[in-house]
């Protein structure tokens, strides 16, 4: 495992002009990606994942802080940047081109040119299954088109490095799980995928690796597994009355989500299934199901901000 | 890609990106379209002088109309379409975030920003070949004969664009929206037009004996040494209207390509040195 | 250096840049103060030329005068050593009879006979003067120059520059006069625009007929387009015809005189000299433009004021210039109707050379050798007549042999006199019967002739007839042969039509009037001052060699020169006249008559 994207303390620190306030994007972030692993980055709105991407592209400045790429610390020069595929969120192509002409523009930029860029623009419009509009105006495309074009201009150069703002937004679930399966091959062929999202979803189902960003600070980094290793067991019932739920509350047991009758019982980590399922027919609680389940990234997303946000409060 | 030929072929990607891009901005098609309606009815115009004059005269006030026309509606439109378009292309592609998938190519910003100018300048020329074309044709038409030293006014012409688009662009790169650098594009054309001013306030100063007047009349003389003056390549109309008592223009028309070139040169250094670590 | 210090190197970068571009900015200007300095030269020495300002000889009349006439001395001391050495032409001589300086010749290029017409673009000027203007272009931006080009940049930019107009400071409206800023740096270089504007504006006023609106506005469309070629030639066009086209003339007794003109002018005529002041004030700021010229020689001085003389300088130098082809046409007839048949006569058969095509040319020259044959008859006549006085002076002074020998002179010229006119019939007839009489300037010329000859006979009735009939047959003559005509009855003692013996008493009148301005005789031009007639002519003319009138002298130089026998039987009081090389001094012991200009002394 060698480290691809690694940061070192950085900070970036928006100046504010005439006296006001500066505003601190990022703070002392040290990261460090390695060599085909999809690290997603999350974070909410406003919580330096833009910036940090845009760092590594070089289209904004640290104030301080180091970063390398592939080792490389003059991360402007072209050599690096040849190594780097980026699918920014939103963008906006030039409608008056067609899908393989905008391919044939970034092509060039990459130096590409001639036969070599015309088999590279055909491989990955197939890829990015857009073969059969290649032709048609940027114009007439749907807004999921578009995504595809923006991935397509990004894969197209074979970098080592893809960075992609939100890849699946605008997409149908079908493209979505295409997209996802992309996603996953390419690193299977040793590509390394910085994914910034808030399809928390997606992002648990291929990432290697999450780290989550508040305020400009990351606040946890870490594999899928050891992030989301805590497991509790989840007891469906139904008949649930107060008396059951305040007697069950009193052993640990938490009643959460309850609709009518119905409830979910949360088993607190410890307590042994069988001692638990004891106690819930005690209460003559009719069982509908049992699982062992797993913290979603959601959850934990939903919890680090959370916690994050209070402290900060509480700070201030 | 390396070296030399491969800087100046991405650029001229981004050139030609730019100059495909930039013919379809409507302001600017809606520009030429103009200037190309009153090019082309600068031929009737002498319809509304009644014929007061006979034979020859009236003849050649015919061709005399047709140049002023037309030098006057090539200066406006043609300041008016190089001030937009060189104000508009960077931010343009700053605010549709286009910018961020090209600098995040293997091209360096002083190539990008370099293809870009470059793009301007294909598109400022097209104009001109444009509108110098049909101006061209407009007087081979009323006189019969090819109008050549057209060319070396519409040169010259140029030059002048080059200059003001060449600052206006360097304001385009401290900007995020085509307005400011648009106003500031007019502020520098008649700016640049008014330059002689300061050296008629350096001259008229130290009259007074007063300090001050004479501090403001140094200040002014710096100003005018520094500050680019557009009243220079007015040479393009002595040229364009031909009389035998001009001097010979072969030392002046170089001297004038150089002093726009070096301005320009100044521009774009200006817009470099802002765009190098400019945040995007 | 860049890597570790990308600013600061940007920053050098930028500077020096803006260094360079500062500096070829100043070598720009530098050219535009040079042009400027060029286009002074070239007006000022035209202005020497054609208006003999500003000259050496004006000694400061007031200030600004002054500071052209100083700066034009300097500019011919620095100027002198640098040209290379031009020979003296036959007009470069200015009005004291001194060749122009070396630099005002400079800039006067002979005309090119291989110039073909102008308005081919690129090519209004001839080889030659291409070759010149570079030499003087030269000469301006040397450094030789510096400081005579400071000092003149110094009084253009105080206004006390007057002699050359507006077009030096191209950027400047009003600013010759020193006042404001320069307002013209407001029309942001479309002055040309605005003139265009006050000229429909002109053209407006033109129509509605306020024509005495219309000279402040054309004044201020050449100010704000002192290149607007049209609008001088049309406006002038509009004061010397169109505003004068529904007056009279003004009678004499109503007219003033214009010391500045030397002329006697009513309303109708001072719009004519308006219209000149209007095209010199073009010519001061294109002073290389043909079309000015030929327009104030041709459409002004001649049509308008029957000013040949000057008329045939304004032609002559429109046609020094690169010119269209009608414009020597006019200067060879002029030439021929100021009495210059020889130059009129080489003139067309230059012309007749140059575009054989052209079916005028053939016809002036057989008009021109006419007239020459008539001349040399009537130069016969002043031969004859000198020695036939001689004859009777030497007789009475008792002299036989010598009266004889002046007979025999007498007998001789006499017999050359009736040959001459005889041979100057011939001709006319030829011509005439060669072209079925189609030609009909030699049926006039040839009654005229016969006219005279029966008038010498003492049969002046038949004389009358064929100068009657000599009018109607061709208007060209028609003045020359009703003079005659009424001279015949007079002769004949038949009495006057009541509109002839009107036009004597208004000829009387103006003859009273104009009996002292200047006129052109027999080639020469003479101006009257001081009861003298003084030739303009080259060399210096205060010496001279003193005849009186009516000695033998004096006939025998009238015998040996008939050329100047018109301008001594027609101008009284002294005559200063240059003959070969030499000037003469006629004393007139009877003073010149008196006029409205001229009281002789008591």
């Amino acid at each position: 495992m060698s480290a691809v994207i690694e940061t070192q303390e950085l900070t970036k620190v928006y100046e504010a002009a005439f006296g006001g306030q500066d505003v601190r994007a990022l703070t002392n972030l040290t990261l460090t990606i390695n060599r085909q692993e999809i690290f997603g980055y999350l974070g909410p709105n406003g919580s330096g994942k833009t910036t940090t991407i845009k760092m590594l592209l070089s289209l904004i400045f640290p104030t301080s802080g180091k970063i390398r790429i592939m080792g490389n610390e003059d991360i402007v020069a072209p050599a690096v940047k040849r190594q780097i595929g980026y699918l920014p969120e939103g963008a906006y192509y030039p409608d008056f081109l067609k899908g393989e002409e905008i391919l044939r523009f970034y092509g060039q930029l990459y130096g590409l040119s001639g036969k070599s860029l015309e088999k590279r623009i055909d491989e990955t419009l197939e890829t990015v299954g857009m073969t059969k509009a290649r032709k048609r105006l940027l114009r007439g495309y749907s807004k999921g088109m578009r995504q595809r074009i923006g991935l397509a201009q990004c894969l197209l150069a074979d970098p080592q490095i893809l960075i992609l703002d939100e890849p699946t937004t605008g997409l149908d679930p079908v493209a979505r799980k295409e997209i996802r399966d992309l996603l996953v091959q390419l690193r299977s062929q040793g590509k390394t995928l910085l994914i910034s999202s808030h399809e928390l979803l997606e992002v648990e189902l291929i990432s290697n690796r999450v780290g989550i960003l508040y305020d400009g600070v990351l606040q946890t980094m870490g594999t899928i597994e050891d992030l989301l290793q805590e497991r509790d067991i989840v007891v469906d019932v139904s008949g649930i009355t107060a008396s059951a739920t305040s007697n069950l509350a009193g052993r640990g047991i938490t009643a959460e989500d309850q609709i009518d009758s119905r409830a979910r019982l949360r088993v607190p980590s410890g307590m042994s299934v069988y001692d638990a399922l004891d106690l819930i027919k005690a209460q003559s609680l009719s069982i509908v199901s049992v699982a062992p389940r797993r913290e979603t990234l959601e959850e934990l997303f939903v919890r680090v901000v959370g916690d994050a946000a209070r402290s900060k409060k509480e700070g201030k | 890609m390396g070296g030399f030929a491969g800087f100046m072929r991405g650029s001229f990607s981004i050139a030609k990106y730019t100059l495909r891009e930039g013919l379809r901005k409507k302001t600017m098609i809606g520009f030429l379209i103009l200037s190309i309606l009153v090019i082309f009815g600068s031929q009737f115009i002498t319809a509304f002088l009644a014929q007061s004059t006979v034979g020859d005269s009236q003849a050649d006030i015919d061709v005399k109309l047709i140049k002023d026309i037309c030098v006057t509606v090539i200066s406006i439109f043609g300041v008016l379409i190089t001030i937009f378009i060189s104000a508009s292309v960077v931010p343009g592609e700053v605010e549709n975030k286009v910018i961020y998938t090209i600098l995040s190519k293997p091209v360096r910003r002083f190539q990008y920003l370099f293809g870009k100018f470059l793009g301007v300048q294909l598109i400022v020329l097209l104009n001109l070949a444009l509108m110098g074309g049909l101006f061209f044709v407009a007087l081979y038409f009323k006189q019969q004969v090819l109008p050549t030293l057209l060319l070396y006014s519409i040169l010259l012409t140029y030059f002048s664009f080059l200059v003001v688009s060449a600052f206006t662009f360097a304001v385009s790169c401290t900007s995020s929206s085509s307005v400011l650098p648009t106003i500031a594009g007019l502020f520098i054309y008649i700016t640049g037009n008014l330059t002689d001013y300061l050296k008629d306030v350096y001259d008229r100063a130290g009259q007074t004996g007063d300090a001050l007047d004479a501090f403001i009349g140094n200040v002014a003389y710096g100003l005018w040494n520094i500050l680019p003056n557009l009243q220079y390549f007015n040479l393009k109309d002595q040229i364009l209207y031909l009389q035998p008592n001009d001097p010979p223009r072969d030392v002046q028309l170089p001297q004038l390509i150089i002093y726009g070139l070096a301005y320009a040169v100044a521009g774009y250094l200006m817009s470099y040195w802002i765009f190098r670590r400019k945040e995007l | 250096m860049f890597k570790k210090f990308p600013n600061l190197t940007l920053g050098l970068l930028l500077v020096l840049v803006l260094i360079a571009a500062s500096a070829q900015g100043r070598r720009v200007s530098h050219l535009r103060d040079c042009d400027r300095f060029y286009r002074w030269m070239l007006s000022a020495c035209t202005q020497v030329r054609i208006f003999g300002i500003p000259g050496t000889t004006i000694e400061g009349a007031d200030e600004t005068e002054g500071v052209d006439a100083r700066l034009f001395r300097q500019l011919i001391e620095k100027s002198d050593p640098v040209l290379p050495d031009i020979p003296v032409g036959e007009r470069d001589y200015d009005q004291n009879g001194d060749p122009y300086p070396k630099i005002v010749r400079f800039t006067a290029v002979p005309p090119d006979p291989e110039a073909d017409t102008a308005e081919k673009e690129g090519l209004i000027q001839t080889p030659e003067q291409i070759s010149r203007d570079q030499q003087l272009w030269a000469l301006a931006l040397s450094s030789d120059m510096a400081p005579l080009r400071a000092e003149f940049l110094t009084a253009l930019r105080e206004g006390t520059l007057t002699s050359s107009g507006s077009q030096l400071h191209l950027s400047g409206l009003y600013e010759e006069r020193g006042t404001t800023v320069s307002l013209a740096n407001m029309f942001l270089g479309f002055r040309k625009m605005a003139a265009n504007l006050v000229w429909l504006e002109v053209d407006k006023l033109y129509h509605k007929g306020v024509m005495h609106r219309m000279l402040p506005l054309m004044k201020t469309c050449v100010t704000l387009d002192p290149t607007f070629i049209d609008a001088f030639l049309v406006g002038a066009w509009h004061l010397a015809y169109n505003a004068t086209a529904k007056l009279t003339d003004t009678p004499y007794e109503l007219r003033e005189y214009y010391p500045k003109y030397t002329d006697w002018l009513g309303e109708k005529e001072q719009y004519y000299y308006s219209g000149i002041e209007f095209l010199e004030d073009g010519i001061r700021k294109n002073p290389r433009e043909y079309k000015l010229y030929f327009d104030l020689g041709y459409g002004i001085y001649d049509e308008k004021l029957h000013n040949t003389p000057k008329a045939v300088e304004y032609l002559a130098e429109a046609n020094r210039l690169y010119h269209d082809r009608w414009v020597p046409r006019q200067l060879y007839r002029l030439l021929g109707k100021d009495e210059r048949y020889e130059e009129s006569k080489k003139g067309w058969e230059d012309y007749h050379a140059w575009q054989p095509e052209n079916l005028v040319a053939p016809r002036f020259i057989k008009l021109m050798e006419g007239a020459i044959k008539e001349r040399d008859a009537e130069w016969a006549s002043f031969k004859a007549r000198a020695a036939e006085e001689l004859a009777a002076r030497a007789a009475a002074a008792g002299d036989a042999t010598r009266a004889q020998e002046w007979s025999a002179l007498a007998q001789q010229a006499r017999e050359a006199e009736t040959a001459g006119y005889e041979a100057a019939r011939q001709f006319w007839r030829s011509i005439a019967e060669e072209s079925e009489q189609s030609e009909v300037y030699a049926v006039a010329r040839e009654l005229i002739l016969n006219g005279r000859e029966k008038l010498q006979q003492k049969r002046y009735v038949e004389a009358w007839v064929d100068f009657d009939r000599a009018r109607w047959a061709s208007d060209e003559f028609w003045d020359e042969a009703t003079k005659a005509m009424v001279e015949a009855k007079q002769l004949a003692n038949e009495p006057l039509a009541l509109t002839e013996i009107r036009q004597l008493e208004r000829e009387q009148i103006q003859l009273d009037y104009t009996r002292h301005l200047p006129k052109s005789m027999g080639g020469k031009f003479f101006e009257f001052s001081e009861g003298t007639w003084t030739e303009k002519a080259k060399g210096s003319s205060s010496e001279g060699t003193e005849i009186i009138r009516d000695t033998d002298a004096f006939f025998e130089l009238l015998y040996n020169h008939p050329e100047i026998g018109k301008a001594l039987d027609t101008l009284d009081g002294n005559i200063k006249v240059k003959v070969g090389d030499t000037w003469l001094r006629i004393v007139n012991p009877k003073p010149a008559l008196a006029s409205k200009l001229y009281t002789p002394p008591a």
